[in-house]
């Protein structure tokens, strides 16, 4: 890693905690408030690539570790990975390193249409991959129960996906980090 | 702004080394859950709420770590007293809630920059393995500077916004804003190589 990848890391990890301490939008047609953190995690896999955007995401979470209050709803320490929504969280490391994977292997960068598909693998497919199965063990229900419980997240998921998409394609125009 | 939760205390837990404090949680984090005989979970229930009493902290501060959970709780005691047996959601919810405890115990005593120095000297022994502690140490500290000063940039491109009648939604604030961090981060990377900062130095 060179100079400049370790400041895009410390910088992308730091506008991550800068989007968990915006206030949640709340929307009338979902149930649950949307925060923007996780459109942060997409952003990090799109514009940083795999292995940057994988770093960004694993300071992030050492930064939650260590007590940082910066976790949407201003939580913050050990404790959060250790509750039933951790595999949420640890899943954004990978989640982020799977879509600047998908992007680095892109024959289109600037196509919307790829942008979303690749959001949605990762920044939904993955992380719903391991959240899930983690909240079903960590409670002892069935992978079905836990599935639904989930499933209220998804709709706005959903809308961050579409903005990073937009955002990320807008961005890669004006400022591309990610080269051939 | 200040961020960070610790809370400066004079107490025998405030006092302990930050490592120390980390093991003892880590090791506490994996037995528990070798543990189902909810006896002895009580007792070590009791122990951690020794502790937490011992840290002197405001309870409002302990409380409110502990509150976002409270629903979740109450609902994996509910659902495995309909589905299981009442008592799996007590050795569940004594399991969590114990290493809860635990974790905001560590977190709100001890301070930032000691928790990070923990941190970098327990990665030293990876430096075999390419990991490089210095550098992850400037990478965290750098964070910690940047996340007020991203907020800042944040708020900036909302209030040029409103000033122009356009009521924010993500997607117009976005873009600007990671245009102003990519910059920022380039300069930030120039300033740093201006002044022969090597990331490859031992």
């Amino acid at each position: 890693m060179n100079t400049r990848d370790i400041v895009y890391v410390a910088v992308f990890a730091a506008l991550i905690a800068a989007l968990g301490l915006l206030p949640p939008i709340p929307l009338s047609f979902i149930p649950v408030p949307v925060t923007a953190q996780s459109l942060g995690v997409m952003l990090a896999g799109s514009l940083l690539g795999s292995k940057r955007g994988g770093l960004a995401l694993l300071l992030f979470l050492a930064l939650v570790a260590v007590g940082l209050p910066i976790l949407a709803g201003g939580r913050g320490g050990f404790g959060v990975f250790l509750g039933p929504s951790g595999g949420f969280l640890l899943a954004f490391p990978i989640a982020a390193f799977v879509i600047g994977w998908l992007f680095e292997r892109s024959p289109r960068r600037t196509n919307l249409g790829l942008a979303i598909l690749f959001n949605l693998i990762g920044g939904i497919g993955v992380i719903y991959l391991i959240g899930i199965p983690w909240l079903a063990i960590a409670t002892q229900i069935s992978l079905a129960d836990a599935a639904v419980g989930a499933a209220v997240f998804i709709p706005g998921d959903v809308i961050k996906v579409v903005i990073a998409a937009i955002a990320t394609v807008t961005v890669q125009k004006t400022y591309p980090i990610l080269r051939t | 702004m200040t961020l960070g939760l610790f809370v400066p205390r004079e107490s025998p837990i405030h006092a302990l080394p930050a490592h120390i404090k980390l093991i003892g949680m880590a090791i506490a984090g994996i037995s528990v859950f070798f543990i189902s005989n909810i006896v002895i979970l009580v007792a070590m229930m009791g122990v951690v709420m020794i502790l937490v009493s011992l840290a002197r902290l405001p309870r409002r501060l302990v409380w409110a770590q502990l509150r976002a959970l409270v629903w979740v709780f109450a609902g994996i005691l509910i659902l495995h007293a309909l589905l299981t047996h009442w008592l799996v959601g007590v050795v569940l919810v004594l399991r969590f809630a114990m290493l809860l405890l635990l974790a905001t115990l560590v977190t709100l005593t001890t301070k930032l920059s000691d928790m990070v120095d923990a941190i970098e000297r327990g990665l030293t022994p990876l430096k075999r393995f390419g990991v490089r502690p210095a550098q992850i140490s400037l990478m965290i500290s750098m964070a910690i500077r940047l996340i007020p000063m991203l907020l800042e940039q944040i708020r900036d491109v909302q209030e040029a916004q409103r000033a122009r009648g356009v009521d924010t939604p993500m997607i117009t604030l976005l873009v600007p804003v990671l245009i102003r961090v990519l910059r920022l981060a380039d300069c930030l990377a120039d300033a740093l190589d201006a002044r022969c900062y090597d990331a490859d130095e031992e």
